[in-house]
């Protein structure tokens, strides 16, 4: 089944800002449901400054039949894109990095996740500690045919 | 689906003139076909069949028919049985097979199929095929006047006479991607293998036979050979097997490969081309159009090849370059980097000395050809990764690529 269309509508729903979580701890941001595959990224809402903060982004094919997705790289390609609250870009995690160009076929069965985790050490990709704020979290997801983004997950840096 | 058509020219060895011109839809030589993709079912495998009945002749499909050959009526049988499952895949029952009697067992055509290689190094002819749907090795030539050179070289090669078939080959392309099954294979299609979809580098005549270069990643393992058998474009078509990974250098450790990490020259592998596989030397799929960060993906209708005429010299900071891949299409940029020793994201893998060119790649761009001008063309590497933007590709360059896979003839 060719899934870019839905990919599309996926990908303007991303573009709209996250809802405010309830959840305590957490920010789930989901994509629009009716698309067929939801792609969210997980932060917790607070970190005290200096902190390893967990990042899992998790790819869910909402729909009812299986679905096919062409995803970058022997090992998934993932990026995480961490911004402050004005936009300005303060790490990226595959900032200057080189990665294999093949596509990989997984086939997502209906109510299946691919996870894929990763951790930010509080710092600009120049090395720099980043002071305590406001800031956004995105993931990004490499396919054949457009790149899959999470909505903004908000993450507060508070001091240590 | 297919959706080929095919204007041929047919020309027997030997004989003094052409025969006919024949708009023969039923020809796989040149034909191409599009399948939705599916990466479920493989079509079986010739060789295999052929092992196991010495009379089999080949198969093919008949508009959507499975039809076998077998050189005796007496083998019909277990012929039609070796078939049945792929043709009940194919919503094609039993009964429904054809059997057709011909002359020549599938490991005859193979024996002569590969002893007419050397003939791709004559001007003029573009394609061998063991030809499924004849029953017979078909070679493609651009003119009539090719036949007398074509002919007494597959002599001196000790093929007998009249056991192959001539043809001047003038396809007529409809609308074709670089995801589609196109024959002959070209540089710059879509090729598959299990879960992972990349794109053929270019075709290539190695001591050892008739082959394919891709990148090294785009095999079951990075470095060594496991024996990967390639499809083209998809493993779930028929007819899309296309060739088997014959050689993956291992990649280094110790002297100047930092610690920890696993080094090459080149991401790059060469695979063996399947008997009966129509392919073509020194071409590579040319799209309608390029741009710096995608381009066309649709194969140009009335000019369907860039030409590659020779191995150009490493190219240089400033100079321009091309690629075409199956995901980003035709991409042009120039180059920024040279001789850069490169770590590959997620891997132990470093390569030396690679080239950066600022122009688009994308997931499943991997092991597409690079090359200099866009007409007649010099290939001057491989591509096998870009960084994570999708607007500076990594190549490396061909110099490399030969130094571990051994010479290479590419026109």
């Amino acid at each position: 089944m060719d899934f870019r269309p839905l990919l599309l509508v996926l990908l303007a729903a991303c573009s709209a800002p996250a809802p405010p979580s309830a959840q305590a701890d957490a920010v789930d941001s989901a994509a629009a449901p009716d698309t067929g595959l939801a792609f969210r990224a997980q932060v917790p809402a607070q970190a005290r400054a200096g902190e390893p903060v967990p990042i899992k982004l998790r790819l869910t094919n909402t729909g009812a039949a299986p679905r096919e997705v062409y995803l970058t790289g022997r090992t998934v390609t993932f990026d995480v894109v961490v911004e402050r609250a004005g936009g300005e870009v303060v790490w990226r995690r595959l900032e200057g990095e080189t990665v294999q160009s093949i596509l990989q076929v997984r086939t997502l069965a209906p109510g299946e996740s691919l996870e894929f985790d990763a951790s930010w050490d509080q710092r600009t990709n120049a090395g720099e500690p980043v002071p305590p704020g406001d800031y956004v979290v995105r993931g990004i997801l490499p396919t054949d045919d457009a790149r899959l983004r999470t909505p903004d997950a908000p993450l507060r840096i508070v001091p240590g | 689906m297919s959706r080929s058509r095919t204007l041929l020219l047919p020309l027997l060895v030997g004989a003094a003139a052409l025969a006919a011109c024949a708009d023969d839809p039923s020809a796989p030589q040149a034909a191409r076909t599009v399948r939705e993709p599916s990466l479920q079912v493989s079509a079986p495998d010739p060789r295999e069949l052929a092992s196991r009945i010495p009379a089999f002749g080949g198969y093919y499909l008949d508009r959507g028919i499975p039809t076998v050959w077998v050189t005796e009526q007496e083998s019909a049988d277990e012929a039609v049985s070796a078939l049945e499952g792929f043709a009940r895949s194919r919503g094609v029952a039993r009964g429904a097979i054809r059997v057709r009697l011909g002359g020549h067992s599938y490991t005859e055509l193979a024996d002569w199929f590969d002893r007419a290689t050397p003939v791709l190094a004559l001007d003029g002819v573009i394609s061998t095929d063991l030809d499924e749907a004849e029953n017979t090795v078909t070679i493609g030539v651009d003119n009539p006047g090719r036949v007398r050179a074509v002919t007494n070289l597959l002599r001196g090669l000790g093929i007998p006479e009249g056991v192959v078939r001539i043809r001047q080959a003038d396809p007529i392309y409809t609308t074709a991607s670089l995801r589609d099954q196109v024959r002959p294979v070209t540089g710059g299609l879509q090729i598959n293998y299990g879960n992972y979809v990349c794109t053929l580098g270019f075709n290539a005549l190695h001591s050892q036979g008739a082959s394919y270069i891709t990148n090294s990643h785009c095999t079951g393992r990075q470095g060594g050979v496991q024996g990967t058998v390639h499809y083209q474009s998809l493993a779930s078509q028929a007819g899309s097997r296309i060739g088997v990974e014959v050689a993956d250098p291992v990649y280094a450790t110790g002297g100047s490969c930092p610690k920890g990490k696993t080094c090459r020259f080149s991401d790059s592998s060469r695979g063996l081309y399947d008997a009966g596989v129509l392919f073509s030397l020194g071409r590579v799929a040319r799209t309608t159009s390029s741009g710096n960060l995608t381009g066309s993906l649709t194969i140009d209708a009335s000019n369907p090849f860039l030409t590659i005429t020779g191995k150009g010299s490493p190219p240089v900071v400033g100079q321009s370059v091309s690629k075409v891949g199956r995901t980003s299409g035709w991409t042009t940029g120039n180059v920024t980097n040279t001789c850069v020793n490169t770590s590959v994201q997620g891997s132990k893998v470093m390569l030396y000395c690679q080239t950066f060119v600022a122009a688009g790649v994308l997931g499943g761009d991997s092991g597409s050809p690079v090359f200099t001008g866009s007409g007649n063309v010099s290939l001057v590497g491989i591509l096998w990764g870009g960084n994570s933007a999708g607007n500076s590709f990594v190549m490396s360059p061909i110099g490399q690529v030969e130094q571990e896979l051994g010479s290479l003839t590419v026109n």
